[in-house]
């Protein structure tokens, strides 16, 4: 089912030049960024909100966009569901007929047969939805006065209400606060599973999406500069956004072989790690914070690699804590409690960071 | 401690309110005047006069004609214009509001050279065998020319107000560019839509100067109760008043009507977060 969408399109903005090809087969797929990237732009445009400059979008080889015949597709025939940000709930309709919408909006097409759902139908169908997602009970409220995980559902339910062929979720819960937060994700998560569509989610915070999608594509500055599943992404980072997103140490160098181990220059601060892993030319250097170890004294032993720096932060819950240390480049390690309080580890102390070459992978890096 | 400072700002809230107060009197005078020199029963006995009879009948009809062809017209045009890049719409904008500027006798002036018989337009229209000039359709397109811009501006403000968002969402939904319109646009517009329309209606009732000029004034033809109460001055001064009076207490009503439904910028039913207070 691989490459049911796909999409590679180029489209300038005022603060950047999107640049962007994606796949999508029936999975679902989650597109991390920092705010700014053009995630949002990216969906506007597969949803035909945007028309892009150049590239094409298809369908199971149905042309949405394609710049060069000029084939733009508006956004009414794509049988696209979207949910807003804000969700964008009409506030004057009720949320049996926000759900309802769609269902009869939507002209006939070679999914829903011959004709146009009445309004009735559509009410039935919207009435049938409800109660599967579990809010029949709010069919004749309005939004405004729907709470913020009630809202979610009724968005949710609206854009699968007309049978859409993809889904596309623009920072489904960043409406929510912490607390509902991750009730919502777990039901809104099991929604989706059931659905079966082929899906994008959007959003910022990796750790919001990493349990629901098969894949994970990270853009930044209007590229999709790596995808893939979120184990890959843990292993191999290849900028250091991608690394941070995903929790490990990122530092850009150049390679260079020395004896029988590589030698990485860092391109911040004077620091030369070494690697047991060939490579030459520009890399990325990759250290898991359970790899590094930490001492108030120089470190003895096979450990090759070393950051001396004083203790910057120190955070995390129960058992494993995240310590940066301010050296250059900047690493973090993650030791246990019982460690971090054997060495007397606080803010301000001053530590030496060390690793093993076999520690320290090497993943490519974009010139 | 009670200093100069203290004094001063008493002279200072005093003269605050003697503007008020001189403001109030100075509008309320003359609008008390209107009642004041003839009693009620007689201002009422005059209203069954022939002539006021005949002009409340012009006004109200070409009123609400204007009104409807504004509404027909400005409404498309004002969404169309809300919707698009500012930079594009802000020139064609000015040119609709221009009415709100230009004296009103010049307005006339302007429709009769462009659709009286010696007019822009004049050959054309004759040749069809239309005549305007002193019509009744004459008096309608003087109270669009001239109310027009009173819709239109409070109609793209409401128009803006709306939520692109919620355009976006009804379009991914399925609905074209019409159904979003009536579905969603309208709706949600609505309450800014009436109070220009209402803001319109006002304006169109006391339109003086280019309906003379553009249709004249002939009794229970194109005689409006503003004009009507101009002629009736020179003949009998009771006369003018009451249709004075009548205006008055016209004019007021439908104001207050606008203030009511501009009072409440966000309708119970309006979600706050969505819709936003530019209609006022």
């Amino acid at each position: 089912m691989a490459g049911q969408l796909l999409v590679d399109i180029r489209h300038r903005l005022s603060r950047l030049s999107l640049r962007a090809r994606l796949e999508l087969g029936g999975e679902t797929l989650a597109l991390v960024g920092p705010s700014g990237a053009g995630k949002s732009s990216l969906l506007k445009a597969i949803a035909g909100l945007i028309r892009p400059e150049e590239g094409r979008i298809s369908f199971l080889g149905e042309q949405w966009f394609d710049g060069a015949s000029r084939i733009h597709v508006p956004p009414e025939r794509r049988e696209v569901g979207m949910v807003f940000q804000d969700l964008a709930l009409f506030p004057h309709l009720t949320v049996l007929d926000n759900v309802a919408y769609g269902v009869v909006a939507r002209r006939p097409t070679r999914l829903s047969g011959p004709r146009r759902s009445t309004r009735a139908e559509g009410r039935s169908r919207a009435a049938d939805l409800l109660e599967r997602f579990g809010i029949g009970h709010l069919a004749r409220a309005r939004p405004r006065s729907l709470s913020g995980g009630e809202a979610q559902r009724v968005a949710v339910a609206r854009a699968v209400a007309s049978e859409p062929v993809v889904l596309l979720l623009d920072e489904p819960l960043s409406a929510l606060d912490p607390q509902t937060k991750a009730r919502v994700s777990a039901d809104l998560w099991s929604h989706l599973k059931d659905l079966r569509l082929p899906t994008i989610v959007v959003s910022h915070d990796f750790a919001d999406v990493v349990g629901l999608a098969d894949r994970v594509a990270v853009m930044e500055d209007g590229h999709i500069v790596q995808a893939g599943n979120s184990h890959d992404l843990l292993e191999g980072p290849v900028t250091p956004f991608v690394a941070a997103l995903t929790g490990v140490n990122f530092f850009p160098g150049v390679a260079a072989p020395r004896d029988e181990l590589t030698e990485i220059r860092s391109t911040e601060g004077d620091a030369v790690f070494l690697s047991t892993e060939p490579a030459v030319g520009p890399v990325g250097v990759v250290v898991f914070p359970w790899e590094v170890a930490l001492s108030t004294l120089a470190p003895e032993g096979s450990a090759l690699n070393r950051l001396a720096g004083p203790v910057r932060r120190v955070s995390g819950v129960g058992n494993r804590i995240r310590i940066t240390v301010g050296s250059r480049p900047s690493v973090v390690a993650e030791l246990t409690d019982e460690s971090l309080h054997r060495l007397g580890i606080a803010p301000g102390v001053a530590v030496v960071a060390s690793w093993k070459a076999t520690g320290t992978r090497l993943v490519p890096r974009p010139g | 401690m009670r200093g100069p400072a203290g004094r001063i700002d008493r002279w200072v809230a005093f003269f605050f309110g003697l503007a008020v107060a001189a403001l109030l009197a100075f509008i309320l005078l003359p609008v008390v005047a209107i009642f004041a020199r003839v009693p009620p029963g007689t201002l009422v006995a005059q209203l069954h006069s022939r002539v006021a009879l005949d002009a409340l009948e012009v006004s109200l009809r070409a009123s609400l004609s204007a009104l409807a062809v504004i509404l027909l017209f400005g409404t498309p045009a004002a969404y169309a214009l809300a919707t698009r890049p500012r930079r594009h719409s802000a020139t064609l904008t000015t040119i609709l509001e221009l009415p709100l500027v230009l004296p009103p006798p010049v307005a006339g002036l302007g429709l009769l050279m462009a659709f009286g018989r010696e007019g822009l337009l004049g050959g054309p229209l004759r040749a069809v065998g239309v005549t305007i000039t002193f019509t009744q359709i004459a008096v309608v397109m003087a109270l669009v020319f001239v109310s027009l811009p009173f819709f239109v501006r409070q109609a793209i403000a409401s128009f803006q107000s709306v939520d692109p968002q919620l355009i976006a969402a009804s379009r991914i939904l399925g609905a074209g560019q019409a159904r979003t319109f009536f579905r969603v646009a309208l709706p949600l517009a609505r309450p800014g839509l009436s109070a220009g329309a209402a803001l319109a209606l006002a304006r169109s009732l006391g339109e003086f100067g280019a309906t003379l000029m553009f249709a004249g004034s002939l009794p229970g033809s194109t005689q409006t109760l503003p004009v009507a109460v101009f002629t009736e001055l020179a003949r009998d001064l009771d006369a003018a008043l009451a249709i004075a009076a009548l205006l008055v207490a016209i004019s007021a009503g439908l104001f207050v009507g606008f203030k009511l439904l501009l009072r409440e910028p966000h309708p119970s039913w309006l979600d706050s977060s969505s819709s936003t207070s530019a209609i006022v």
